[in-house]
């Protein structure tokens, strides 16, 4: 009886420990600052080769580095019909099955604008 | 100084594509990679609905993303001349296609291949013509744009009648010669008294996309005015 008291809760222990181990863990938020300048610094390796692609540089810096979601970037919001966007109907994309079309140029703005976390493309400051 | 601009009209453009056909004859199209452009949409609600049309080139910024993205990665293959214009050098371009993502408008073309006008045929004589200005050069795997037709404007700049570009049809780009109701305009904006400065400031042209803060050098008169 003993026994079988004994094996009981160490197989219940065994099943809660596992049972917490499965839990997702909460993502740790990145500090896109500090993770920009050690990649321009080079002391954060994000791979050599400048292609647009996954597993290259592009999407090493985005995807891998600052742990940008793919919807993130990939996802209708915000384009009205009317945008006037050369590409918008050349980028079949797909995510997760589902068609999104172009990436808004308007989502690089907040890091790659004048005092934004990444190199500065465009021409405008952050406020 | 002297700053080459071009302004499109969009409330008398009706969309006869003569300029993106002026374009693609002018500058050696391939397929997939067109340098012009015509946009169509409507607006509206039936029964009030309207046809829009904007016809859209490379902007040649005065703070042009594609450099500055080409620039951090290092290949330094755009380049902005004296005159405003925007340049890819096809020789230093490696295709990373970084000015693709990072242009607003979604001007840059990448040719990942130089496709044939009529595959499985013989060449057409205008596709084997050797002797070609370097912005004509077709190569795979580079990005390529508008050019403000510098081919043209670089015969001016070199004979120095710099006075006759935008004026003269050997010295204006030649989608802005083509079009039948004189909705483009190319010139000199940095002279008040050219057609191109006068147009801006009488029908309140405006730059589309300000939020990025590229500062084009195409402006658009928009209806509904100045936005």
């Amino acid at each position: 009886m003993r026994k079988l008291l004994i094996v009981g809760i160490s197989f219940m222990a065994a099943f809660a420990i596992s049972a917490q181990a499965a839990e997702p863990k909460l993502a740790k938020p990145v500090n896109l600052e500090k993770v920009g300048k050690a990649i321009r610094d080079g002391k954060l390796y994000v791979g050599k080769h400048y292609a647009m692609p996954e597993k290259n540089r592009f999407h090493n810096i985005h995807d891998t580095g600052l742990g940008l979601p793919c919807n993130g970037c990939h996802n209708k919001a915000g384009y009205p019909d009317n945008y006037l966007f050369l590409r918008k109907a050349e980028f079949p994309l797909q995510v997760d099955d589902e068609d999104v079309g172009a990436v808004h140029r308007a989502k690089c703005l907040a890091c790659h604008s004048k005092g934004g976390a990444g190199r500065t493309f465009y021409n405008i400051t952050q406020k | 100084m002297t700053k080459f601009v071009r302004v499109i009209d969009t409330e008398r453009c009706f969309g006869c594509r003569s300029c993106v056909a002026a374009c693609a004859v002018e500058n050696h199209f391939t397929p997939d990679a067109p340098w012009n452009v015509m946009m169509e949409y409507e607006t509206g609600t039936y029964p009030n609905v309207a046809r829009n049309f904007v016809t859209m080139n490379c902007q040649h910024c005065e703070e042009p993303p594609c450099k500055a993205a080409c620039d951090a990665a290092g290949f330094k293959a755009i380049s902005k001349n004296e005159f405003g214009v925007v340049l890819i050098d096809y020789e230093k371009c490696k295709g990373c296609k970084y000015c693709v993502a990072t242009c607003p408008y979604g001007v840059p073309q990448f040719n990942d291949k130089v496709a044939q006008l009529y595959p499985g045929k013989e060449k057409t004589a205008y596709e084997t013509v050797e002797k070609r200005h370097p912005t004509h050069a077709k190569r795979a795997n580079v990005v390529e744009k508008c050019t403000f037709c510098w081919h043209k404007l670089e015969k001016a700049v070199q004979s120095g009648q710099i006075g006759l570009i935008g004026k003269v049809p050997e010295f204006t780009p030649t989608c802005d010669l083509v079009c039948p109701v004189g909705a483009r305009i190319f010139g000199d904006i940095d002279d008040p008294n050219s057609t191109v400065s006068q147009y801006i400031a009488r029908k309140r042209a405006t730059q589309i996309k300000k939020e990025f803060g590229t500062k084009p050098q195409v402006y658009y008169v928009l209806k509904g005015g100045e936005y």
